[in-house]
């Protein structure tokens, strides 16, 4: 393990989201700003740096300028990032730059957006397909893909049909990860979904994008969410058992899906190694794992790009129970995109959770390692954190 | 339809389409097709890659059946197919499969151009399989 971490995690803050609020997305950071203060005691005025998304449902010009202002913040650094699902973890790591190198010593990586609440029923297919770009438009710059209704379901949908013809998984297999990551919602009173499913009720649950179902989708949600990035030393004034981040990496190759070399084997591998390597652990040392799960296929994909299983061989790992909690690599805690909340930050906040032991029914005993992975334009950007205690 | 555009590097691809010929650009020095039209090879990266017709053939690398449209003109004609197509020179690109059950879809199975308007009023470059 890397015995001398640089950089902390000091607090975490979350706004009470979900299902639609009626909330503004402004609101949403400043009540995940006021929760990551009941967090940590940091005086506002010590935060230097805010690194924030660039929200889809209520867009905005410049809109990290507009949230130090409407926080009354005035730091030394601030940028609005758009990296998909994975912004937080891109966020977390441009913190880390700006505090190893000295920038910056408390760094607020924020994130929120009011989907739940913004887009109507009919638009939410609209919605989904916005978090990965891809508009249903016959003008450049989406001129090559617009013009033949791409939804975001679909794409994630063309990868699950690529998985199952090279390697035999099957509708059961990706229907097992809903199923998982519904039975860790369920133990999470904070979570959007919480009844219990099985796969055969996945699999009864309407076609989305065949073969992707309704239940193997991502949620539309409100949601913030605020971490505290800061030295160890400055964070161990703040609280007695800050969280470290012990190594990340990062790896991109493009954007559009027909142009990636595999839709069923992305660069999250380089991206992982780089992270472990960083951290000097092995992936076994891994206690608890919170992945991007937009959809069951990105969920299967990435457990075997992470290397937790072999190419291929996801589906039976998922139906062995090594996801589950109480298995061998519990995974998605909370409930993730399928059941806690489609939001993003929420996967380093519940690693953040695991670590300090808050979790309840769903803390995994004794965790002293989390990993959490972002991925983005289908999963072609890959980032992985590993944090630890 | 045709639509005016900006992006002037991409229009032999458009005329192209008027003409019913799928266009590619092909770059000598690393001897690649590239889809989509770029002023640049992205291999290389040569400037200005020149255009060739392709074969309109291929083969259907992935899809999936959507049954919620992102917009009402694709929400009144579904089911439709989405689908990557990998072409015989090399490139893979988006379209959709048409004149085809999506149940009688495989991937692998060979595929061929086809040129239709679109539910938007655009003519494009569809695909079919090769066999229909």
């Amino acid at each position: 393990m890397a015995t001398n971490p640089k950089v902390a995690i000091a607090g975490v803050g979350e706004a009470r989201g979900g299902r639609a609020t009626g909330k503004t997305t402004v609101q949403l950071y400043a009540e995940a700003f006021l929760d990551l203060l009941a967090d940590c005691p940091i005086d506002p005025a010590s935060i230097d740096g805010v690194l924030t998304s660039s929200p889809d449902a209520e867009p905005h010009h410049m809109f990290s300028t507009w949230l130090t202002e409407y926080l009354g913040l005035r730091p030394r650094f601030t940028s609005a990032v758009q990296m998909g699902g994975a912004t937080p973890h891109s966020n977390m790591a441009l913190a880390a730059a700006l505090v190893e190198s000295g920038r910056c010593r408390a760094v607020m990586v924020a994130d929120g957006d009011n989907r739940a609440s913004k887009f109507s029923r009919q638009d939410k297919v609209q919605a989904m397909s916005s978090q990965v770009g891809h508009l249903s438009s016959i003008e450049p710059p989406h001129e090559f893909d617009g013009p033949y209704g791409p939804t975001a379901p679909a794409l994630y949908g063309m990868m699950a049909t690529r998985h199952m013809y090279e390697y035999g998984s099957t509708p059961e297999q990706f229907a097992r990860i809903a199923v998982t990551f519904r039975a860790h919602g369920a133990l999470n009173e904070r979570a959007q979904l919480r009844k219990p499913v099985t796969v055969e009720d996945v699999l009864a649950s309407p076609v989305i994008a065949w073969p992707l179902h309704r239940d193997e989708c991502a949620l539309i949600s409100d949601w913030g969410s605020a971490i505290l990035v800061t030295t160890p030393e400055y964070a161990s004034t703040l609280r007695r058992d800050p969280v470290y981040l012990l190594g990340l990496g990062q790896a991109h190759q493009g954007y559009n899906p027909y142009q990636a070399p595999s839709i069923t084997s992305f660069p999250i591998r380089e991206s992982a190694d780089e992270a472990f390597a960083a951290a000097g652990i092995n992936r076994d040392e891994v206690d608890v794992l919170e992945l991007y799960d937009s959809f069951t296929s990105t969920a299967m994909v990435t457990l075997e790009n992470m290397g937790f299983c072999g190419a291929g061989e996801g589906g039976a790992f998922v139906e062995a129970g090594n996801i589950d909690l109480g298995g061998s690599m519990p995974t998605n805690t909370h409930g993730g995109l399928l059941s806690y909340n489609g939001g993003h930050g929420h996967f380093i906040v519940e690693a953040t959770r695991q670590l300090r032991g808050e979790c309840g029914e769903r803390q995994v005993a004794d965790a002293k390692i989390a990993v959490s992975q972002g991925t983005a334009a289908l999963a072609s950007s890959s980032i992985t954190l590993v944090l630890g205690t | 339809m045709t639509m005016e555009r900006v992006n002037t590097v991409t229009q032999p691809y458009w005329d192209g389409v008027e003409q019913g010929k799928l266009m590619l650009q092909y770059c000598a020095a690393c001897n690649v097709y590239q889809y989509y039209a770029r002023p640049l090879c992205a291999k290389c990266p040569a400037a200005e890659p020149e255009w060739r017709e392709a074969s309109g053939n291929g083969v259907l690398y992935s899809y999936s059946v959507v049954y919620r449209g992102p917009s009402p003109a694709f929400q009144a004609i579904v089911p439709y197919v989405t689908a990557i197509v990998e072409l015989e020179e090399g490139p893979r690109m988006f379209t959709n499969i048409v004149d085809a059950e999506p149940e009688s879809l495989r991937v692998g199975e060979p595929v061929r151009v086809v040129f239709r308007d679109g539910p938007e009023g655009l003519r494009l470059p569809y695909f079919t399989p090769a066999g229909a």
